[in-house]
C-alpha cells in the first residue's frame, strides 16, 4: 500500500534520512522503533508531505505522491495523528475532530465517523463541548487519534501514541489501535515503547541515525538479540 | 445571579441595538454627535475588517490602511467618470472598492515589488529630456509595466515562499509606504497631495450628481475675467450635492451658484467656479432633477453606515463560524498540525487577507463619503496602528471585543479633539499642579479647564492606555472564549522559581 524508495531528506543542510526503504501491505500494522533522533517521526512527515523528500520515492496504492502537496495527500488517504498530540488547543473537542474532517464534504457519513470516533473514545463525547487544551494527557491523545480517523485514513501514521500517558492509558490506546486494524485500516506506528510497539505490529522496522538498521517480522525483531539489548532493556 | 452575569453581554448587545437607530431622534443629540457616531461606525467596520488577520490567523498586519486608501481612491475616481453617473452608481463604487481591495490583499505579498519597480521605472524616465515626444506617456506606462514584470519574473520566488511572522508585518508596513508614495507621486491618477475633494454625495433614487445637457453652442464665461469655454458640440453640466436648480433662459446668462463642473463631451473635466455663467443660444436643454442626496453629516449617513457595521458584523461572525474560520484558527493554533489535517496554508492566508481587504476597502470608501476629501495625508502609518490599536484594546479575534474596543477609542479621541469643559475642583487642580500640561492636555477658558488634547498628541494617550491594557489586561477588554493572557503574573514567578531551582541543580 505504501512504499518508500531510498527516501532522503532533512531540514535546511542537516539531512536527516539517508535513503530509507519501508514498506506498509495494506491490512497490517507496521512500526517504526529507534532512538530519539533515528528520523522516524522525519519519515512519517514525509509521508505527509510536511517534509520534502530529496531522493527516493514514495509511492501510495501504486501512485507517486512525492511531489504533492499535503492536501493532496490526505485526500488520497493518509492521515496522521502528530507526536505530542498537536491539538488546536482553543478549539473544542469536537471542533477538533472537525479539523480532521476537513477535506470531506460528506456530511452523512461524517456523522457516522463521529460515532464511531466516540464509540472508540467515550470519554470525548462526554467532552466534546470542553476546549481540546483542557483534557488530560491520555484524553488528549485519544482526541488526536480521534482527529485523524475523521479523514477516513486507508492508511494511519500514528506517531508516538503512548508519548507521556500512564501504563493503563497507553494500554487502552494500544486496544484501541488493534482495533482499528481489525476493522481494515492500515497502520504505520512509530514508537518508543518498543516492547508495546512489538507486540502490537505484524512487522517492524529498526531505524539508526536515518537509516534502516533492521526489519522483519515484529515477533522475530522481539527475539533478536541486538533489539532486545538496545530497545527492549533485556 | 449566575445566570444573570451569562446573560449580561446579550442584554448589553440588545441595549445598543435599541439606542442606536434611536440616537439622533433623542432631543439633545447635536448634529455633531451623529457625525462622530459616523466616525465610530466607520473604525468599527474597519476594525472589524482587520481582526481577521492579526486575530484569526495569528499574522501583524501594519500596512491595513493601503486598504483603506485604495478603498477611497477606487470610489474618488469611478465616481467622478461620467459614465458613473446613473442612479445607484454609488454602491456599484463601493463594491468595486472592497473589491480592488481585496484583489490587492491577495497580491501584495509578493506584488509589492510590482507597482515600486513600475513607479520607479515612470520617474526615472520622466527626468530624462530625451524621452519627451508625442504620445510619451504611452511608452512610459509600458516600459514602467515591462520592467516591472521583468522583475516580478525575476524575484518569482518570493511569491512562493510563505511569509510569517514578523518578515509578514514588515512586507504589509512596506506594502502600505509603497502605495503612499505611488499615491503621493502618480498626478494623473490620483492627483499627487491635492487628491479629491469633490465628492458626489450618495443618492437614493436618483442620479449621483444632478446633471444638465447643454445645447451645441453653449458658452460658459468664467468669473473675474479668467476667460470663457465655449462648447459647440454641446456638454453635460454636473452639477455637484444640492445643485439641483438651473433653468437657463436662451441668451440670458445664468450665474451658477454653487461650484459645478463641466464634462466637456469626450475630453475633459472643467470645474466651474461660482460665480460663472452659462449662456444658452437657443432653448434645448434637458435637465434631470437628481434623487434624495445622503450628506455626510445626515441622519441618513448615520443610518447607512449602521447598516453597513451591522451587516460587516453578521458576515463576519457568519465566516467566523463557519468551516473557513475554523480553518483559520486551527491554522493559528498549530500550523504544522492544520497542514496535516489537509488545510492549504497559503491558500487559506489569501483567503484571508482577501476578506480582510475587502472590509478594508469598503470602509475606506464610506470614510471617503463621509469627510468628502481624499488626500494621501488621512492615509499614513498612524491609521494603521490606530485600527490595531482599537483590535488589541478590545481583545484580538474577539467579534464583540474590537467592537467595543473600537467605540472605545475612537469616541475617546473624538473627545479629546472636541475638549471636555471640566468642573470647578478639577480645573482648579490643573491649573495650580498642572500647569506644565497646558496646551498639551488642557486649555484655559475663562475660570475654567478645557480638557482637549491636540492633534500631535492624542496618540500619546492611545499609547499611554495601550501600555496599561497591555500590564493589566494583556488578553484585552473583552478576549475571545478560550483565550488565556500569554503569561499571569502567578504563573511568571513560578516559573522564575523553576529556573532558580534549576540553575542551583546546574551549579552544583
Amino acid at each position: 500500500m505504501l512504499a518508500l524508495r531510498n527516501l532522503s531528506t532533512g531540514y535546511g543542510r542537516l539531512e536527516v534520512l539517508h535513503g530509507i526503504s519501508l514498506e506498509v501491505r495494506e491490512g497490517e500494522i507496521v512500526t517504526l522503533i529507534g532512538a530519539n533522533g533515528a528520523g522516524k517521526s522525519t519519515t512519517l512527515n514525509a509521508i505527509c508531505g510536511l517534509v520534502r523528500a530529496r531522493a527516493g520515492s514514495i509511492e501510495l496504492g501504486g501512485r507517486d505522491i512525492t511531489r504533492l502537496p499535503t492536501n493532496a495527500i490526505i485526500r488520497a488517504g493518509v492521515a496522521q495523528s502528530p507526536e505530542g498530540r498537536k491539538l488546536f488547543s482553543e478549539l473544542t473537542v469536537l471542533e477538533n475532530l472537525e479539523m480532521g474532517a476537513y477535506l470531506r464534504s460528506d456530511s452523512g457519513a461524517m456523522a457516522a465517523d463521529f460515532r464511531r470516533v466516540f464509540a472508540l473514545f467515550p470519554i470525548l463525547e462526554e467532552r466534546k463541548h470542553q476546549a481540546a487544551g483542557s483534557l488530560s494527557g491520555g484524553e488528549q491523545q485519544m482526541c488526536a487519534i480521534g482527529r485523524a480517523l475523521m479523514a477516513r485514513p486507508k492508511l494511519l501514521l500514528l506517531d508516538e501514541p503512548s508519548l507521556g500517558l500512564a501504563p493503563l492509558v497507553c494500554q487502552q490506546i494500544f486496544e484501541v489501535i488493534r482495533g482499528l486494524n481489525r476493522e481494515g485500516t492500515t497502520i504505520l506506528l512509530v514508537e518508543q515503547c518498543a516492547h508495546s510497539a512489538l507486540k502490537l505490529a505484524h512487522r517492524a522496522y529498526v531505524m539508526e541515525t536515518g537509516t534502516i538498521s533492521l526489519s522483519g517480522k515484529a515477533c522475530d525483531l522481539a527475539c533478536d538479540e541486538k533489539v532486545k539489548a538496545a530497545y527492549l532493556g533485556e | 445571579m449566575n445566570r444573570w452575569r451569562e446573560h449580561l453581554p446579550l442584554l448589553a448587545a440588545l441595549g445598543v441595538a435599541l439606542v442606536l437607530p434611536l440616537l439622533p431622534f433623542s432631543e439633545p443629540t447635536s448634529k455633531r454627535l451623529i457625525s462622530v457616531s459616523g466616525f465610530v461606525f466607520i473604525f468599527v467596520v474597519l476594525a472589524l475588517g482587520l481582526n481577521i488577520v492579526p486575530g484569526w490567523t495569528g499574522l501583524l498586519d501594519l500596512g491595513y490602511v493601503a486598504f483603506v486608501a485604495i478603498g477611497a481612491y477606487t470610489v474618488a475616481i469611478l465616481t467622478r467618470l461620467p459614465w458613473m453617473q446613473f442612479e445607484g452608481a454609488w454602491f456599484l463604487a463601493l463594491l468595486a472598492a472592497g473589491a480592488h481591495a481585496a484583489l490587492w490583499g491577495t497580491l501584495r505579498l509578493g506584488y509589492a515589488i510590482f507597482p515600486a519597480v513600475g513607479a520607479l521605472t515612470w520617474g526615472l524616465l520622466a527626468r530624462q529630456p530625451w524621452v519627451h515626444f508625442p504620445w510619451d506617456h504611452a511608452v512610459w506606462v509600458a516600459l514602467a509595466l515591462a520592467n516591472s514584470a521583468f522583475w516580478t519574473w525575476r524575484l518569482r520566488w518570493v511569491f512562493r515562499t510563505q511569509l510569517a511572522g514578523d518578515y509578514f508585518a514588515i512586507v504589509t508596513f512596506a506594502f502600505a509606504q509603497i502605495l503612499l508614495i505611488f499615491i503621493q507621486n502618480c498626478t494623473p491618477v490620483t492627483n499627487a497631495a491635492r487628491g479629491y475633494s469633490d465628492f458626489p454625495a450618495i443618492r437614493i433614487g436618483g442620479h449621483a450628481t444632478g446633471t444638465g445637457t447643454l445645447p451645441p453652442g453653449t458658452i460658459v464665461v468664467l468669473p473675474d475675467g479668467k476667460g470663457s469655454i465655449s462648447a459647440p458640440d454641446g456638454g453635460t453640466l454636473v452639477f455637484p450635492r444640492g445643485g439641483a436648480d438651473w433653468a437657463p433662459v436662451p441668451q440670458v446668462p445664468l450665474e451658477v451658484t454653487a461650484d459645478v463642473k463641466l464634462w466637456l463631451r469626450g475630453l475633459e473635466w472643467v470645474n466651474l467656479p461660482s460665480g460663472a455663467a452659462v449662456i444658452v443660444p437657443e432653448a434645448g436643454y434637458a435637465y434631470e432633477p437628481p434623487g434624495r442626496a445622503i450628506e455626510p453629516d445626515s441622519k441618513g449617513f448615520y443610518y447607512l453606515l449602521l447598516a453597513f457595521v451591522v451587516v460587516v458584523f453578521l458576515a463576519v461572525e457568519r465566516l467566523h463560524r463557519s468551516r473557513l474560520g475554523r480553518a483559520w484558527l486551527a491554522m493559528k493554533a498549530d500550523e504544522i498540525s492544520a497542514k496535516a489535517n489537509g488545510i492549504s496554508i497559503p491558500r487559506h492566508r489569501m483567503i484571508a487577507f482577501a476578506v480582510s481587504g475587502f472590509i478594508g476597502g469598503l470602509g475606506g470608501a464610506l470614510q471617503a463619503w463621509k469627510i468628502e476629501i481624499v488626500t494621501p495625508g488621512s492615509y499614513d502609518f498612524w491609521v494603521s496602528v490606530l485600527i490595531l490599536s482599537c483590535v488589541v484594546l478590545g481583545g484580538m479575534g474577539s467579534l464583540r471585543g474590537v467592537v467595543i474596543g473600537t467605540i472605545a477609542l475612537i469616541s475617546l479621541g473624538e473627545v479629546l479633539r472636541e475638549g471636555v469643559e471640566l468642573g470647578p475642583g478639577l480645573s482648579s487642580f490643573f491649573m495650580n499642579h498642572a500647569r506644565w500640561l497646558e496646551n498639551i492636555a488642557w486649555q484655559p477658558t475663562g475660570d475654567h479647564a478645557l480638557l482637549k488634547v491636540p492633534d500631535q498628541a492624542r496618540y500619546l494617550v492611545f499609547g499611554a492606555i495601550l501600555v496599561l491594557v497591555m500590564i493589566f489586561r494583556p488578553q484585552g477588554l473583552l478576549p475571545p472564549r478560550g483565550a488565556r493572557p500569554p503569561i499571569t503574573p502567578e504563573e511568571a514567578s513560578r516559573l522564575r522559581g523553576v529556573k532558580t531551582a534549576l540553575f542551583r541543580e546546574e551549579s552544583k
